[in-house]
């Protein structure tokens, strides 16, 4: 067995268990609610990783991609009556082609320009929701009519996660096979190495503009999953502020992995809310642990684990040569 | 002479830096499956000259680069690596943090023709031509003369002389019909070049694979090359084969900087 099939494995395990845990009812609905928050904060923060970690493309976008997944989802099923699994897959297809745009500047612009384009993309489509009228519902917001998937009715935190959970891992695989695979080498080359990627036939223009449209596809499918979590959807949920905070989910997590992605979301999503009975001083001692995280692991999270990895691979190493 | 048409012919080849002329009027010829040099002091436009052919400067107009017989001039970077070339850069230009084999892997990227959806799925025939790549980097590296335990080293934690050979092999494993080397034996030592002379000479004996060098280090090209074309101040002073070159008063005048 590999390390990365156990991997997946333990991964598969971790989450029907929680499953199986949510679906007895003896979990507050709240820390459901906080598990399915996280697992669509790591979908995003996955194509935050693709665009921002790996290819190399500074983005600070994604809150506004996600914001036009889940209004196409609540727009589409609250007017019109479309199923939400339709709806979920047009919201995230718009967020692809729109997202796909910003591919433009970035073929021209790098690091804090296309930071600063990518920014003023953010506030824009928010300025636009909150001027949508009657269809968006303006600043004060929409309320979504209940989402079922084919007769399954998502009106539980723990029957929301079965369909977040399904999503999610079929995202986690789907992208580490991306980034292990011809794609994931052509991005990691031309982030480092633009001139040797060009030079191995690598079509730069193509794969900043694969990894634009991959990222825009995550956050457009975390935004479909968001809308029925919440019922309730407004601009304040996607604000520049929470970009950032995806930002700071792969800085955190890692900038370069899939598990880095994964874990960072985690830590930004479920911190705050165990930080909670602090009240008022929460969020500085969210902000420090965050400074802390930053200064002494400056690879993440994730390269922790880089030791362990190392020891368990000579293992298997020593285990094949005897 | 041989009658097969050349695998690169560069015809009438200028190129400028605002008011500096860094080539003026080059034209020279790689036969096909020949290994051929360009030797020349620093600064004398070699570099300038990979450029140009691998698409990367564009020369004034009324030049030519044909590549067996195409003319690639005001073709895209990759759509020329697309066509057969393979290049490596002066300066190390690897990944430091990847292993060499994944640096190599970087190197199959044409030749793998799955794209990026397939990629994500779990397809028997993505799993079968990553398997196949694998075995790809495991041939080139055999015939540089890279070990498994080097293969699964990160790059940058090697000697500049492996580095070198990672460069070649990630160059060399797509199967190009002109493998064009910049500076090989740059900043190595004797022991490290003779290494890479003799993987060198490996490849020069495969009949499929024309090569093209720079150095400005003469004894290192002498040996190695079948035909020499000498720049200097960005004009070429000398072609031929290496006894010629070797006797021509005006290529040992710009080598020891003497009045011709």
């Amino acid at each position: 067995m590999t390390i990365r099939l156990a991997g997946i494995l333990l991964l598969l395990a971790a989450l029907v268990a929680f499953g199986v845990a949510a679906g007895t009812g003896s979990l507050n609905g709240y820390f459901i609610y906080v598990v399915n928050l996280t697992l669509i904060n790591a979908i995003a923060a996955i194509g935050l990783v693709i665009v921002s970690g790996v290819a190399g493309q500074m983005s600070l976008g994604t809150a506004a991609l996600l914001a036009i997944g889940a209004y196409g989802t609540g727009i589409l099923t609250t007017h019109f009556g479309v199923p939400w699994i339709v709806a979920a897959i047009v919201g995230a297809i718009a967020a692809t082609i729109i997202g796909t745009l910003l591919a433009a500047p970035a073929l021209r612009l790098t690091g804090l320009h296309l930071a600063i384009v990518t920014l003023a993309f953010g506030v824009i489509v928010v300025q636009l929701i909150g001027k949508g009228g009657k269809w968006t519902g303006g600043m004060s917001g929409l309320t979504l009519a209940n989402a079922d998937v084919l007769g399954f009715a998502l009106s539980t935190e723990a029957r929301r996660y079965y369909v977040i959970a399904i999503v999610f891992f079929a995202v986690a695989l789907s992208a580490s096979a991306f980034l292990r695979r011809k794609p994931g080498r052509a991005l990691l080359t031309l982030r480092e190495r633009e001139l040797t990627a060009r030079a191995l036939g690598i079509n730069v223009a193509h794969y900043k503009t694969l990894a634009f449209a991959y990222s825009s596809f995550l956050a457009g499918l975390a935004g479909a999953l968001y809308a029925p979590l919440k019922g309730y959807i407004s601009v304040d949920d996607f604000t520049i502020w929470q970009s950032i905070y995806f930002f700071v989910m792969i800085a955190v997590g890692g900038m370069t992995s899939i598990a880095g992605g994964v874990l960072g979301a985690i830590v930004v999503t479920v911190l705050p809310e165990a930080l909670r009975g602090l009240q008022e001083s929460a969020n500085a001692v969210f902000g420090a642990l965050l400074m802390l995280i930053i200064i002494f692991v400056p690879g993440g999270l994730v390269s922790l684990a880089a030791p362990l990895l190392r020891l368990l691979r000579r293992g298997r190493e020593g285990e094949a040569s005897t | 002479m041989t009658a097969a048409r050349p695998i690169l012919a560069v015809e009438n080849l200028s190129v400028r830096f605002g008011g500096v002329r860094a080539l003026t009027d080059i034209a020279f010829e790689a036969p096909a499956g020949a290994t051929s040099g360009i030797i020349g002091p620093n600064g004398a436009g070699k570099t300038t000259l990979f450029n140009c052919i691998s698409g990367f400067i564009r020369p004034s107009p009324g030049a030519r680069v044909l590549l067996d017989g195409r003319d690639v001039i005001g073709e895209r970077v990759d759509a020329i690596a697309r066509l057969g070339i393979a290049r490596t850069f002066q300066n190390i230009s690897l990944s430091r943090t990847r292993t060499a084999r994944e640096n190599i892997l970087a190197g199959l990227h044409l030749s793998l023709r799955y794209g990026a959806i397939a990629a994500m799925l779990p397809l028997p025939s993505v799993r079968r031509a990553e398997a196949e790549a694998d075995r790809a980097v495991r041939d080139v590296a055999e015939r540089v003369g890279l070990t498994e335990r080097v293969l699964a080293t990160e790059a940058g934690a090697l000697s500049l002389g492996l580095q070198k050979k990672v460069e070649v092999a990630r160059a060399l494993v797509r199967k190009p019909r002109l493998l064009m080397l910049d500076e090989p034996a740059g900043g190595l030592n004797d022991a490290e070049t003779a290494d890479l002379v003799d993987c060198l000479r490996g490849l020069r004996a495969e009949p499929d694979l024309s090569i093209l060098l720079i150095d400005h280090d003469m004894n290192l090209v002498m040996p190695l090359c079948d035909h020499i074309c000498v720049l200097n101040f960005g004009e070429r002073v000398a072609v031929g084969p290496p006894a010629e070159i070797q006797a021509n008063p005006d290529v040992i005048a710009c080598y020891l900087g003497a009045d011709a």
